[in-house]
């Protein structure tokens, strides 16, 4: 058995200290393996944001571990992240996006470029190279947001809710995207959101957090075939699995709004 | 992957003819003002409602600007008044900006001096020129200084304001590729700061004509502020006018060319530099 590409345990992420400190996450024990999509889902508040800002330095555990295997082999940019929002930097043109992880990282002027542009064709980006993200849609936005994460070839790619703020037909397009993406490089996706879903559609597992602060309450593996298309969502099975998570999510609403009621009252 | 062209809002090229249009009319009609109140004032002294003793017409006006640049003193005081402008936007424009990046980053260092100087802030800097007079004696030093203070603080607070308000979304983006510390600053920072930057910068400008002429008003001697204090005192009321005027037109002008380098420097962005600005000089 191969090492996991991430692995976290009794990962718990406190906010603040002493007795206003803010239990946000955990204790959490998950393994991600080479390649494998695992989506996360959970109810607002959870604590998913949080654990994908540990995934990408942005945030420290406050106690357990997380090891990245490519930190081990000393990668170049073990993980990368895609937001929901304020994804790309609106003072840069879209090439200037995407070449952006390259040129921070000492990469030379034309190579970043030259790696850049074929990310702009491969997103259908093509003749908007010198735009600025005012003149994209906010579908061609999140797919500049996509490909600056890919463009650094990161051994994790971390996706935060990255098509909560699309409209549903736009979402869909990108998540047939994102699939053949997925399909082609193989790479390891931590996909955060907390549409059912857009987890099944996408992942290898889905794993179902508990209101905060957010443990695992399922972990589960999706059977579909790859390469996948979005009519997966009409197998018999994919309804019956996603019926099954639903309910699981709904309990924890409830407990969640529960437990807010009674720190308000 | 399918390339969605109906998803674009329009191409860059498209968005500058949209944007650059309405702004062209709008400048145009910015004329209309001015003009009325110059055929105004000219119709009424000529028909005697105005009494051109002590308002002169336009056209007086006009005569007597063409002979003082005939006479030699009105360029020469012009181009004092603008060197003192520009000497003093130039240092407090550098200082305010660079005070402004450092107490927007740091916030330790906000805390230590964001008191003391929002105190100093809104006392009338040109109280303070009787101070300056005494510290730098009676050259060019008192009146550049006094200028550079009041761009220094409209530069700071609006530099520092601009960097504490960038989305926090922004420089995580950057952090979550391992950016130094100076990429942040020059990938982030100081970019997303730049629209504002550029508004303080343009409040500036103008602020620094009025300090300008104010303190030459004061201390006398030379420059267009001088002119007009001197003028007047010698019941010359034509040539003070004269010297108002070019100092309109001194402010309009650069305030118009800071905006035109802001908006070149921030295409970027959507909209230009806000017109509405705060004053306190
Ligand atoms: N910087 C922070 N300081 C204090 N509390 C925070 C901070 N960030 C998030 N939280 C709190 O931690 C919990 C988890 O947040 P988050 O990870 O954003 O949840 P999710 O992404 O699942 O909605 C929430 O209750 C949130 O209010
Ligand atoms: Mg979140």
């Amino acid at each position: 058995m191969s090492e996991p590409e991430v692995r976290i345990r009794d990962l718990r992420v406190v906010y603040g200290d002493g007795r206003s400190g803010v239990d946000a996450l955990g204790p959490l024990d998950l393994d991600v393996m080479r390649g494998q999509f695992v989506s996360v889902v959970g109810p607002s508040g959870c604590g998913k944001s949080t654990l994908a800002r540990v995934l990408v330095g942005l945030a420290e555990p406050s106690a357990g571990s997380v090891v990245l295997a490519a930190n081990e082999r000393g990668s170049a940019m073990p993980s990368a992240i895609v937001f929901q929002d304020h994804a790309i930097f609106p003072w840069k043109t879209v090439l200037q996006n995407i070449a952006f992880g390259l040129t921070v990282s000492g990469v030379d002027h034309a190579q970043a470029n030259a790696r850049a542009r074929s990310w702009v064709h491969r997103m259908g980006l093509t003749g908007f190279e010198d735009s600025y993200p005012s003149a994209l849609s906010g579908g061609m936005q999140q797919r500049v947001g996509v490909a600056r994460a890919l463009a650094v070839e990161p051994d994790v790619l971390v996706m935060d809710e990255p098509f909560g703020s699309l409209d549903a037909l736009l979402r869909d397009v990108l998540i047939e995207e994102l699939l053949g993406l997925h399909q082609d490089l193989r790479c390891t996706v931590v996909f955060i959101t907390h549409s059912l879903e857009e987890a099944l559609v996408l992942s290898d597992r889905v794993v179902v957090l508990s209101a905060r602060p957010g443990r695992i309450l399922a972990d589960r593996a999706v059977p579909f075939p790859r390469p996948r298309t979005l009519e997966v969502r009409d197998d018999p099975d994919f309804g019956s699995l996603r019926q099954d998570l639903w309910h699981l999510l709904r309990s924890q609403v409830d407990v969640g709004r529960s437990a807010d009621e009674r720190a308000a009252g | 992957m399918s390339v969605p062209q109906a998803e674009a809002q329009g191409s860059t090229a498209a968005a500058a003819v949209a944007g650059g249009r309405p702004a062209h009319r709008r400048a145009r009609i910015g004329w209309i003002l001015p003009l009325s109140l110059v055929l105004l004032w000219e119709g009424l002294t000529a028909v005697g409602v105005i009494d051109d003793r002590f308002f002169p017409p336009p056209s007086t006006i006009g005569i007597g600007a063409v002979r003082m640049v005939a006479e030699g003193d009105l360029l020469g005081d012009t181009l004092l008044t603008i060197t003192r402008i520009a000497a003093g936007f130039v240092i407090g424009g550098i200082l305010g900006y660079l005070t402004g990046l450092a107490t927007g980053v740091f916030l330790t260092a906000r805390r230590i001096v964001e008191p003391t100087l929002s105190a100093i802030y809104t006392v009338p800097k040109i109280a303070l020129l009787p101070v300056f007079l005494t510290i730098f004696g009676f050259g060019e030093a008192p009146k550049i200084a006094l200028v550079s203070l009041t761009v220094f603080f409209y530069v700071w607070i609006y530099t520092m304001e601009a960097v504490v308000q960038i989305p926090r979304g922004y420089r995580d983006a950057a952090r979550s590729f391992r950016v130094t510390r100076r990429q942040e600053l020059v990938h982030v920072v100081m970019p997303a700061t730049l629209p504002s930057v550029f508004t303080g910068l343009r409040v500036a400008i103008a602020v620094a004509v009025l300090v300008t002429i104010s303190s030459e008003y004061i201390v006398g001697g030379s420059g267009l502020g001088y002119l007009i204090f001197n003028s007047r005192a010698l019941f010359k009321i034509e040539d003070a006018f004269v010297g108002i005027v070019v100092v309109a037109f001194l402010g309009y002008t650069l305030q118009l060319l800071v905006m035109r380098i802001g908006a070149r420097v921030t295409r970027w962005h959507g909209s230009a530099p806000v017109a509405t600005v705060r004053v306190n000089v």
